[in-house]
């Protein structure tokens, strides 16, 4: 069973970990206009998932939003990313 | 996880290249109060941290301490660029120069490599919290000595900011003690150990 918590999460997780290997990649190759491409299009598609994720969930980032969307401050609520997904 | 900002915390600028002072300050990259020995002291303590808040002032400080590994390995580098032979033999810097010529390793002022003993993580959450709060208030007075020994305006400059920095921590970790503190019985502070026994650990206590 998935949680939509665990599974907006997944979304940023995948975006997030294709720009990582893309970036790395292109650290390297700096003019291969696919992989520039490839980061620019996840690039999107991850700022889709934060949204989506900080909307429901509250702050991803200290420097993202501060709160959820009651207004109260979040950042410091759990639970924490080692708990393991209910 | 984490990600890189391209950035300093606090801007570093030293005109005038010092490898005397550089010897002195690395100490807080690698000594016994210095900055990496603080963020994985606070980074790792996290995890038998029973109370979110608290994991929360853990988590923050622990990352700015990483920000700040990297503004002291800033002021040694600008301290030992464009050395001549001739400046590191007559200052000193020659005995660390030997093992790792202009390269940033963590060391204290006296050479002693740096010791994981520094991360101190005991388990349990009183513990941790004053071995912080007195982590903290070591820092700060190695700075202070910093501070009466350093004269360029260029490096005191960042000193300072980092030494406020722990007067800054200092006040989070006693709000970081107080919330623990009130989730204990007052009477039973040292009875148990709430990260590791049942009782002191209220089933919603991650929400709070």
């Amino acid at each position: 069973m998935t949680t939509e918590r665990a599974r907006l999460l997944r979304q940023v997780q995948n975006h997030s970990f294709a720009l990582n290997e893309a970036a790395l990649y292109l650290d390297g190759h700096p003019d291969n206009q696919k992989a520039r491409a490839y980061f620019d299009k996840q690039r999107e598609l991850w700022k889709q998932a934060v949204a989506d994720y900080e909307e429901a969930f509250g702050p991803l980032t200290q420097n993202s939003r501060a709160s959820t969307a009651s207004g109260a401050w979040s950042w410091a609520d759990g639970p924490w990313p080692w708990e393991g997904e209910k | 996880m984490w990600i890189y900002d391209k950035k300093l915390q606090y801007p570093v600028n030293i005109k005038t290249p010092d490898p005397k002072t550089a010897k002195i300050i690395i100490t807080q990259l690698g000594g016994p109060d210095g900055e990496l020995g603080a963020a994985n002291r606070y980074l790792n303590q996290r995890y038998s941290m029973p109370y979110s808040k608290t994991v929360g002032i853990l988590t923050d400080i622990g990352t700015e301490e990483l920000a700040h590994t990297e503004m002291i390995a800033a002021i040694v580098y600008q301290l030992t660029r464009n050395l001549s032979m001739d400046e590191i033999k007559a200052s000193g810097f020659d005995t660390y120069f030997v093992d790792h010529t202009t390269g940033i390793y963590p060391v204290s002022a006296a050479g002693i490599p740096f010791d994981a003993k520094t991360f101190a993580v005991k388990g349990d959450p009183i513990a941790d919290l004053v071995e912080d709060l007195a982590a903290e208030q070591k820092a700060r007075v190695t700075y202070d000595n910093i501070l009466r020994l350093v004269d360029d305006p260029d490096v005191r400059d960042p000193i300072k900011f980092l030494r406020e920095r722990e007067l800054v921590h200092f006040q989070r970790f006693g709000d970081a003690l107080s919330i623990t503190q009130d989730y204990l019985n007052s009477k039973n502070f040292y009875a148990f150990n709430p990260a590791f026994d049942k009782c002191g650990k209220p089933s919603s206590s991650k929400k709070r």
